[in-house]
């Protein structure tokens, strides 16, 4: 027997072949081969032929299991490699069944990285890791919890979950840290299936051993992410763990190079910084370890620099501390200075720039000692730290130095090819234009550059950057529609006719982005005609060439037609004569025949506009109206004397709904219960949508039917983001915190308006004594000229351009109070962007309008049938069914129902204004203006019209009383009942 | 013994197919089955597919190891969040032109389609990681040597060959380091312990599978 085993011991050792562990001599000639492979093809030639004979041999039937084990891995690698070896996933999954560890970890090492955690092989594991979890030998249970992290999805959580729970309490380290993995990543894949074993989170956290701590912060730091309020009360276990850590309390083997567990302290920052973030007392805990941590942490390893870096940023995320924000500053400025000790000097600059841009949301003087170091980075030939200092540049900006930083960063974008990035800076110059724009021309001029470099730009950057652009060319709509100055009206018809001379002029060019053309269209629209430089008829034949000699889209028609549309209008207007052109009737035919029904309707509504009356043509479609809000006169009293008339003649009186529904408790309560689940769902969408009214959603109802788009719905997006922008300032005033971005900024203008070159004055005293713009424009030309330059003059460069990013404006404002320069930004501030104004003023006006809203409101046909869908059917219906117990009750619920009449009546005043008011917005002049007439002789018809909820309420009146119903008209029951 | 124990298992899986196929009892008609299973799943890729906004709104992870050679080759992936096959294969050519280009002395990051790439050249092969923008790029470069440092230990001065022959054992160490994206275990000690221990009970079960094997052959 002894004799039998050693014999086998040395077969078993011989037949692994003389390699390096245990493969035979095919498989290393394979990977030896693969080595040898010139080229991507070649490698490609090899795998295919051993995945051939992979596909043979392994389909035989009696492998044993120990080569089966190497054909496994033998596909790992193929799969490795990038080709397909879909057709042994099933014997890798039956190598997880095998008994031997060796065979079982190769198949779950195989499966892990065969499968994704939804495929359909999944529930053949599942079986194999519930066993292998009540396994006595702890090595299968971790090799089980390895394979479960990866391959448990959320149908199959159930069936481990009890399992990996009992795991917590091993007795295995090892084992207990991978079940606190697994838990995480059961709670990332599904957060309802573990919610309810949160608490053991918490209390791993005390474990014994550090690895089984240092794993549980990485799910304590998602749950903290999801909701900070719950774990406030951990703040100061957290920080006496940090502490414990920082002074070496853990075992030596979690030192790494010197440093007392440093990802363990990582890990712990990123979780303070998340509690103390906009929390004093929590912060105020934090103060003192973070100091210790920056004393005691060195900067001369990379370890040590990440930890400060992360220090850096928790000081930046929680509540401020004076003698903190001192140490990360001056951390800070050893990553920017330090460089030329270190041989990977570029990474230390990157994460430097990282944490000015961080430091200086708090404080922005930190960035004054380093622009020199800045603008190195800038002219890095290092894309990465270019655009990490174009993101600090970003975050900079200020309306002194906003333009020679868009001209960097358009430099840049036309630089570059990759289109990802270039989408993101595009949108960044568009959003610094559009916050500090510092005059019209220029920023029509930026635009029609930036629209240059789009068509660069392939389909990639249409559909990465169509969310983005979308916005921005409706934003450049509206600056065009709405000018800058309030006043100067002479100044705003400038801007325009410049724009359509541009727009003229680029027209020519023979590939144009669809959105870009979007925006020609509309201008060339509305104000094509407006300084009579240009005839009706050649800009209509512009118009007709865009949807000809560009390949456009349907809404870039649409925006054509409505643009000729327009034309014509103030042509007829001004009671000029429209001879049509023949390319244009000829697109007006194509167009009434189009699949799309908007392009038909649209142009069928030009056909009909042709024939109307200058006058009506005059009130459909003003001259210049854009801007205009429109009035939607709720209490439709233009059809008092209408109404009144008709009760002349013997018509009957309109009653309110109330009075007529609210007769029974029934009725009462569904219509009740309706109007409360409508007035949510009516509430949420008013609030949601911002008011398009004081823009381009305006008059011209040829782009209201693309109004979705063009409400300005971003706006939104812009003010929540800037509030929480804000919100990570808790530094600024009160005041100012809900203002946004805008008063951030004038506390960075405040700040760096400061002279800024102390120490070398005798240099940029000669560039301050220019002209704003002459510093501009050096720094604009720098980079072209830069090479020419001696090593000298490129300093000067360097120190006139800093001068003109981080105190352009430092020569003339020196002396003058801050306060000064503060009212003058708050003013610009306003003009530039109005939509912060406008979005509050319709706000008010329109709760004013809710305030007083006429009972008759409520028959308008309009808002009643949009409310109708959002009610479900079932609600009524339970409403219905639910207090009808019997006849008893009838009367306690007729005296209930009067009572609650002015609770009712508040509901209903409250839902239809935000019902009409969104749906008047979103449909344009000439469709009101159509509807009026008919409306005006539907109004008593309406009141009887069918409607799902006043049948239903009739329905129910009907089944209380016992009578069926036999008509449609509710008054009949209020006759009966009295 | 192994068919035996395959057949019980996949029970399951074969009602399934059998709905879809109509096969019978017999085993090569049920791979015959699985074929067309998995032709199901590839359609069904979509569901990888709509996955992708998971990927994006979690935060601070590492979303996939690659190690490459100087020439491009690969030595070694790990993928921590869904990729389809053919997006493996684009992410690492473009990763492969992006990273290999770069001179010596910039920095180790680079910004990839939003994600932020941390790499690390040692002799001739690239470590590769893909993290979220807003994660400690430093930290990850720490965590490359971590595993580099006990890749060292474990084969004892370790060379790119070492690496290539026995990728299976470097999975094995990237297991016991990176969990689902986060590191797990930070201590080398911890590490070189649990690694040893599992190779030691490999070391024995391969004896013992071996003697038994060869019991049974002499026996016969």
């Amino acid at each position: 027997m002894e004799q039998l085993k050693t014999i086998g011991r040395e077969l078993a050792m011989g037949s692994q072949g003389g390699g390096w562990t245990g493969q035979s001599k095919e498989f290393l000639d394979l990977v030896k081969s693969i080595g040898e492979a010139r080229s991507k093809a070649e490698e490609d030639r090899i795998i295919l032929r051993e995945i051939e004979s992979l596909r043979r041999r392994i389909a035989e039937p009696d492998v044993p299991r120990r080569r089966m084990k190497e054909y496994i891995i033998r596909l790992v690698y193929a799969e490795m490699l990038g080709h397909d070896a879909s057709f042994g996933y099933i014997h890798a999954v039956k190598m997880t069944h095998d008994d031997s560890l060796s065979l079982k970890r190769t198949g779950y090492l195989a499966v892990t990285l065969f499968l994704s955690d939804d495929h359909d092989l999944i529930i053949l594991i599942v079986n194999t890791i519930q066993k292998d979890l009540r396994s006595d030998n702890y090595l299968i249970v971790c090799a089980a919890l390895t394979a479960a992290c990866k391959l448990i999805n959320e149908e199959t959580i159930p069936a481990v979950l009890p399992q990996v729970v009992d795991l917590l309490a091993h007795p295995k380290e090892a084992v207990r840290k991978k079940a606190v993995m697994a838990l995480h990543r059961f709670y990332q894949r599904s957060p309802a299936s573990v919610s309810h074993l949160i608490s053991n989170f918490r209390k791993r956290l005390c474990d014994n051993d550090p690895g089984v701590m240092g794993a549980t912060l990485c799910p304590l730091f998602d749950l903290i992410t999801a909701d900070v309020n719950s774990y406030k009360d951990l703040v100061i276990s957290f920080v006496s763990i940090l502490k414990q850590v920082a002074e070496r309390r853990l075992p030596k083997a979690y030192d790494y190079h010197q440093m007392a567990a440093p990802f363990i302290q990582i890990k712990l920052l990123k979780i303070l910084a998340l509690l103390g973030s906009g929390d004093k007392q929590a912060s105020g805990h934090i103060y003192n370890v973070l100091g210790d941590i920056f004393r005691k942490c060195e900067s001369s390893s990379n370890i040590g620099n990440a930890v400060l870096y992360e220090c850096i940023c928790c000081v930046s995320s929680i509540y401020p501390n004076a003698k903190l924000l001192d140490a990360a500053a001056e951390s800070t400025s050893k990553f920017l200075k330090a460089c030329l000790l270190f041989s990977e000097s570029h990474n230390l600059k990157y994460l430097g720039i990282d944490a000015l841009g961080r430091l200086i949301k708090i404080n922005p003087d930190v960035a004054e000692e380093h622009q020199l170091a800045v603008i190195d980075c800038l002219e890095d030939p290092d894309d990465t730290l270019k655009r990490k200092t174009f993101e600090l540049l970003y975050k900079m900006t200020k309306s002194t130095n906003v333009e020679v930083i868009v001209d960097r960063m358009i430099d840049y974008m036309i630089s570059i090819n990759d289109n990802h990035y270039k989408t993101e800076i595009a949108s960044r110059c568009v959003e610094l234009a559009e916050q500090f724009a510092p005059s019209n021309q220029w920023f029509i001029q930026f635009s029609v550059s930036n629209n240059f470099t789009f068509q660069t730009m392939n389909k990639v950057f249409e559909h990465a950057g169509d969310l983005v652009n979308v916005r921005v060319a409706h934003n450049l709509m509206r600056l065009i529609a709405e000018g800058f100055g309030e006043d100067d009206e002479g100044a705003d018809s400038q801007l325009r006719s410049s724009a359509v001379n541009s727009y003229l002029r680029i027209l020519g060019e023979p590939k144009l982005p669809s959105l870009f053309l979007q925006v020609i269209c509309w201008v060339l629209g509305e104000y094509g005609t407006a300084d009579g430089k240009y005839s009706a008829s050649y800009i209509i034949g512009k118009l007709c060439d865009v949807t000809e000699a560009h390949l456009c889209n349907d809404t870039v028609k649409a925006y054509a037609i409505s643009a000729i549309m327009k034309i014509c209008a103030f042509e007829i207007a001004a009671g000029r004569k429209v001879e049509m052109l023949p390319e244009c009737q000829s697109l007006i035919d194509e167009l009434s025949a189009s699949h799309s029904t908007d392009l038909q309707q649209r142009a069928y509504e030009l056909q009909a506009l042709l024939c109307l009356h200058s006058q009506a043509v005059e009130s459909v479609i003003p001259l210049d109206a854009s801007c205009e809000d429109i009035e939607v006169d709720r209490n439709l009293s233009f059809l008092d004397s209408f109404v009144q008339q008709s009760i002349e003649k013997g018509a009957r009186p309109y009653i309110p709904e109330i009075e007529r529904s609210g007769m029974f408790s029934v009725s009462n309560y569904t219509s009740q219960h309706q109007h409360e689940t409508s007035s949510h769902t009516l509430r949420f969408e008013a609030y949601e949508l911002p008011k398009p009214s004081p823009t381009p959603a305006a008059p011209q109802i040829s782009v209201s039917t693309r109004t979705t788009d063009l409400v300005p719905v971003p706006e939104t997006t812009y003010y929540t983001e800037n509030n929480q922008a804000s919100k990570l300032q808790p530094v600024l005033d009160a005041s100012s915190a809900d203002h946004g971005i805008k008063l951030h900024l004038v506390g960075v203008q405040k700040k760096w308006g400061r002279p800024t070159y102390s120490a070398s004055s005798s240099t940029t005293s000669s560039s301050e004594k220019k002209t704003n713009g002459v510093t501009h424009l050096d720094g604009v030309s720098l980079q072209s000229q830069g090479t020419l330059y001696d090593s000298k003059g490129q300093q000067s460069e360097k120190q006139k351009l800093a001068a003109s990013l981080f105190g352009a404006s430092a020569g003339k404002t020196e002396k003058k109070p801050t306060s000064t320069q503060r009212a003058p930004k708050a003013n610009t501030a306003t003009a530039e962007r109005p939509g912060v104004a406008r979005a509050v003023s319709p706000e008010i006006s329109k709760q004013k309008a809710a305030s007083s809203p006429p009972p008759d409101l409520l028959d308008l046909g309009e808002p009643i049938s949009t409310t109708t869908p959002t009610i479900d059917p079932f609600e009524q219906l339970e409403g219905l069914i639910g207090p009808t117990p019997g006849p008893s009750t009838l009367d306690n619920s007729v005296t209930t129902s009067e009572q609650k009449a002015p609770d009712l009546m508040a509901l209903y005043t409250d839902t239809p204004p935000s019902s009409s008011s969104s749906i008047s917005s979103g449909l344009g002049d000439l469709h009101s203006a159509d509807k009026n007439s008919p409306m005006a002789k539907n109004v008593p018809s309406i009141k009887k019209g069918p409607n799902p909820q006043d049948s239903l309420q009739k329905d129910a009146t009907a089944r209380h009383v016992g009578v069926t119903p036999t008509g449609n008209n509710p008054n009949l029951f209020r006759d009966l009942l009295g | 013994m192994v068919v035996h124990k395959g057949h019980i298992t996949f029970r399951p899986l074969r009602s399934r197919i059998i709905a879809a196929v109509k096969s019978s009892t017999h085993q090569h008609k049920f791979l015959a089955g699985i074929e067309i299973s998995f032709e199901v799943s590839d359609l069904l890729a979509g569901r990888a597919i709509g996955k992708r906004g998971e990927r994006n709104s979690r935060s601070k992870m590492i979303h996939f190891v690659i190690l490459i050679s100087r020439q491009g080759k690969v030595r070694l992936t790990k993928w921590y969040s869904p990729y389809q096959q053919k997006e493996r294969s684009t992410v690492i050519r473009e990763l492969s032109g992006l990273i290999l280009t770069r001179g010596p002395k910039l920095c180790n990051f680079v910004e990839w389609k939003g994600y932020k790439v941390v790499y690390r050249r040692y002799a001739s092969l690239y470590f590769c990681m893909c993290i979220d923008p807003d994660d400690n790029e430093l930290e990850i470069l720490e965590i490359i040597h971590h595993f580099v440092e006990i890749l060292d230990r474990y084969f004892g001065s370790v060379c790119e060959l070492d690496l290539i022959f026995n990728f299976h054992k470097a999975y094995y160490i990237l297991d016991e380091i990176l969990i689902a994206g986060e590191l797990q275990e930070s201590s080398k000690k911890a590490v070189a312990r649990l690694i040893a221990a599992q190779d030691s009970l490999v070391e024995t079960a391969k004896e013992e599978a071996g003697s038994i094997s060869n019991m049974i052959s002499q026996s016969i």
